[in-house]
């Protein structure tokens, strides 16, 4: 069971505040979506939680140890994490790249070769991609891409799973690929923190989102609570019709404030 | 299942890569040993040492032998160095030479030679080029950043070759030796000819230690592929990656070029022409690339004993000549890519 | 006749030092007014010769190679004269009646300096005795010498023919600083070969000036290896190569070669000095000879 959490952290950045009294806590078996927009601070919040960067105050704890006094390795053992775009700077093979994520798992690691190899099937089987397992990761496509960083997260076998921006610029069916591998996994991964910009399928998939505006947490909770026209209009400067289908929030928005409609 | 046999083939086919590489070696070594200007036939050689006397065996163990250990350090020194320092910056295009550590090196090297310190301590030699090498790497970070373009790269390594190649003809013009002007083209175009056993205890325990440092930062390589903070993420210590990396190359390229000028292009050369055969992981190239480059070398400075002989074609020029073509080759590629 | 030889070479030398040292005694000749008083010379071997056949009183500049004396017969001697750069413009500030240049040398400009009116003599780098000779001769006449030429090239003919009697000739690896030896063609070679060695690198075939492998030298198994003296002033990779430990190693075994040392002023530059190179070189020549002969 890993629990991450966050008190009262700020960041500043050449005088500006780039994440202003960040108080949450993660880790319950949940698929959290962390919405807001561009330049709302959600990349650099994921990075702070990782230990990647240094808050200049406040405090992140893994399983109530301050992140900054456990070594990377440890952190590595109980988070994964998924950077945007999903880059990869040679031309390595899926199995390669997936192979890679076993680097988190620390000591055990050259003890067993064929538990290696095991679980490297289980991770390319369990994301579809036993044909692409040759195939070199630059010439993937977005989705397969990124299904790749997944299977590399399950490959690392890290609990908590931080994923930033996994679904923006692909098509729908990869879209759903990926947010529905989140939900499969869960039970495995434990818990899922993923940066989102389509507010819908942010209310779909996810039991609970974080709202972000200019460094703050606007609101956290379930996503009907927090979807709501008002957070919307404030945050996103959006007039948006609301419905709700199925208990979740579905979305229309409009230009906002002057009110034109779109 | 047919899976896990791909998985040993592709270890199979490493395996294999390294006992090829390491043959060669081991061949042109001896053949470096065994052909020189001067032909001394193999059954010479050989009766030469077994009887353990002679003109012969002096020539063999006073001038042969050392340079054939050099050209084997060095050009290993200087293949993995490209290996590391290309999957450090994640840009083919980092070779020492051609960002500047290897002119840093020269520099430092000819401080300490002309100001006279390394006659009183010869160990002065390796370090100043060390110095110069750890100096640029440093430089480099602070001009290209951290995760530098091709452009960006090159423009900081023309940079920093420029102001070292300027220093060191500049330290030479100051240095009272008459004959300064023609020691400049050893620093900047090296030359393994006439190297001793001394030059061998100088250089080879540092580009031991090198290698053997560059030779463990294969994982977090492999890691560093998928970028900085994805690799942190997998419990890589990028500084600790980045420190042993720096220290590793300069202790490599430093002491190589302490005791034989710059020789350039092998660690463009060798990594480019290997990576393919190692599935493109930074990782692997390491160990195959110290031996790619200990080949190339010691076929390259078999070679310049038969070309040229009057003149004496230096080392530095062949493999430039050599590398040249593959620079431009790249960026033609890399273009391509864009 | 050999054990005359040293002595005869030391009054020579005795007696041409003497006469520099009486130059002040000397009558200068017919046309005076025709003689330079203002004499600049820009390069190291032009000095070299300037400096032995002139008065000094007629020099008013010489190259600033000319004091260092690892490379100058005269760096005493050249105390109180002007040290010039071979500068076109500091040439002629000098106002200078006559200037003397080596042609092969890229500075100063020939052409500026006919341009600018100025009274030049050229003279070619000498790279045998015959050529040496008339570049003293062409000195002499200019700088109104009356015996002093004569007397450096009656000496260096005395020497060569001295040289003559003698037929043991061994074998002789010049090695200089960057791995370079010395061919034929020039006038290290034409010392050598002159005071009775034979030059490894005619064997091989090098020319005037080539590189020269370690290995090639010792497979030969020369009697001498001639280099310069090393100088301790500042470190050279040049150097170094003359002091590779292989010949520390192959001296403590059984090979027959000597080390020959010759100052680098004694055979750099054509002129007065050669003298005390070929004596150097005939001396140690002999000296090898004769322990052969008491071998055989």
């Amino acid at each position: 069971m890993t629990h991450l959490s966050a008190k009262d952290v700020n960041l500043k950045r050449s005088g500006r505040n780039i994440l202003k009294n960040i108080s949450l806590s993660l880790g319950s078996g949940e698929l959290v979506g962390l919405i807001g927009p561009n330049g709302a601070g959600k990349t650099t919040l994921l990075k702070v939680l990782l230990g990647l960067i240094e808050p200049t105050s406040g405090l992140v704890q893994l399983n109530n140890i301050p992140i900054s006094k456990v070594s990377r390795k440890s952190v590595a053992s109980h988070i994964g994490y998924l950077a945007q775009g999903s880059p990869c700077h040679w031309p390595l093979t899926v199995e390669k790249v997936v192979e890679l994520g076993y680097l988190s798992r620390g000591k055990a690691r050259n003890n067993d070769i064929a538990s290696k190899l095991s679980l490297l099937n289980q991770a390319i089987n369990k994301l579809g991609l036993s044909s692409l397992r040759h195939r070199l990761v630059p010439t993937l496509s977005g989705g397969e891409r990124t299904l790749t960083m997944i299977a590399r997260c399950l490959m690392g076998g890290s609990p908590l799973l931080l994923a930033d921006e996994p679904i923006t610029g692909l098509d729908p069916g990869h879209q759903v690929d990926v947010m529905s591998n989140f939900l499969d996994h869960i039970s495995e991964i434990n818990g899922v923190v993923a940066v989102l910009h389509d507010l819908n399928i942010a209310a779909q998939y996810c039991d609970r989102l974080i709202l972000m505006d200019q460094g703050a947490i606007v609101s956290d909770g379930h996503p009907k609570d927090v979807l709501t026209s008002k957070n919307l209009i404030e945050v996103y400067g959006i007039v948006a019709d609301i419905s709700l289908k199925d208990g979740r929030p579905l979305v229309i928005g409009h230009r906002g404030r002057g009110g034109h409609d779109f | 299942m047919i899976e896990k046999d791909k998985n040993k083939s592709d270890e199979i086919n490493y395996f294999i890569l390294i006992a090829v590489l390491s043959g060669l070696v081991l061949i042109l070594f001896t053949s470096s040993i065994f052909l020189g200007t001067t032909s001394i036939s193999i059954k010479k050689s050989l009766s030469a040492v077994s009887a353990l006397e002679g003109l012969y065996l002096t020539i063999i163990l006073e001038l042969r032998l050392p340079r054939a250990i050099l050209a084997l350090f060095m050009g290993a020194a200087l293949g993995i160095s490209g290996a590391a320092l290309q999957g450090l910056l994640r840009n083919p295009l980092a070779e020492p030479g051609l960002i500047g550590v290897s002119g840093a090196s020269a520099l430092g090297s000819v401080i300490v030679f002309y100001t006279g310190l390394s006659v009183s301590y010869s160990f002065a030699l390796p370090v100043g080029g060390m110095t110069g090498a750890a100096l640029s790497i440093l430089l480099l970070y602070f001009l290209a950043g951290k995760d530098p373009s091709i452009l960006k790269l090159i423009l900081a390594g023309v940079a920093i070759n420029t102001l070292t190649g300027a220093l060191t003809v500049l330290a030479l013009n100051l240095s009272p030796n008459p004959y300064a002007a023609y020691e400049v083209f050893f620093w900047l175009l090296g030359s393994l000819e006439n190297t001793s056993v001394n030059h061998v205890f100088l250089a080879a325990p540092c580009i031991c230690v090198g290698l053997i440092i560059l030779a463990t930062t294969g994982r977090g390589l492999d890691a560093l592929t998928l970028g900085e903070d994805v690799a942190r993420s997998l419990g890589v210590g990028l500084r600790n990656l980045q420190a042993r990396i720096i220290l590793g190359t300069a202790l490599c390229v430093g002491a190589s070029v302490s005791v034989a000028g710059v020789v350039g292009f092998v660690g463009l050369i060798v990594p480019h022409l290997l990576r393919p055969a190692v599935g493109h992981s930074p990782g692997r190239l390491l160990i195959v690339s110290g031996l790619g480059g200990a080949t190339l070398t010691l076929a390259a400075d078999i070679s310049v004993r038969f070309i040229a002989t009057g003149q004496g074609l230096q080392l530095g020029v062949l493999t430039a000549l050599l590398g040249a073509p593959f620079f431009i080759l790249l960026v033609f590629k890399l273009r391509e890519d864009d | 006749m050999r054990p005359n030889l040293a002595l005869a070479s030391k009054l020579i030398l005795v007696s041409l030092f003497a006469l520099f040292v009486s130059s002040n005694n000397f009558v200068l000749a017919k046309s005076e007014q025709k003689i330079p008083q203002r004499i600049v010379s820009t390069n190291l071997c032009v000095d070299q010769l300037v400096l032995s056949l002139a008065n000094k009183e007629q020099i008013l500049s010489v190259s600033y190679l000319s004091a260092d004396k690892t490379i100058s017969l005269f760096s005493e001697r050249v105390e109180g004269l002007q040290k010039n750069r071979g500068w076109v413009e500091e040439i002629f500030m000098m106002r200078p009646d006559l200037v003397i240049v080596n042609e092969d040398s890229p500075r100063p400009s020939l052409r500026h300096l006919k341009k600018l009116g100025l009274n030049v003599l050229s003279l070619r780098t000498a790279n045998n005795f015959s050529e040496l000779k008339k570049n003293i001769k062409k000195v002499s006449r200019v700088v109104g010498d009356t015996g002093k030429g004569k007397l450096i090239i009656s000496n260096i003919d005395s020497k060569l023919r001295l040289e003559n009697g003698d037929d043991y000739s061994p074998l002789a690896a010049i090695l200089l600083p960057r791995g370079m030896t010395a061919g034929e063609g020039s006038l290290i070679n034409e010392l050598v070969v002159s005071a009775g060695f034979k030059n490894l690198a005619h064997d091989l075939k090098i020319g005037r000036q080539a590189r020269i492998n370690l290995e090639e030298i010792l497979i030969a198994r020369p009697d001498f290896i001639i280099t310069p003296e090393t100088s301790t002033k500042f470190p050279s990779l040049a150097q170094s190569m003359l002091l590779h430990p292989v010949f520390e190693e192959t001296r403590d075994k059984d090979y027959r070669w000597k080390h020959l040392e010759v100052p680098e002023r004694a055979w750099l530059c054509g002129g007065l000095p050669n003298i005390y190179a070929l004596d150097l070189l005939i001396k140690a020549r002999l000296k090898f000879g004769r322990r052969v002969g008491q071998h055989d």
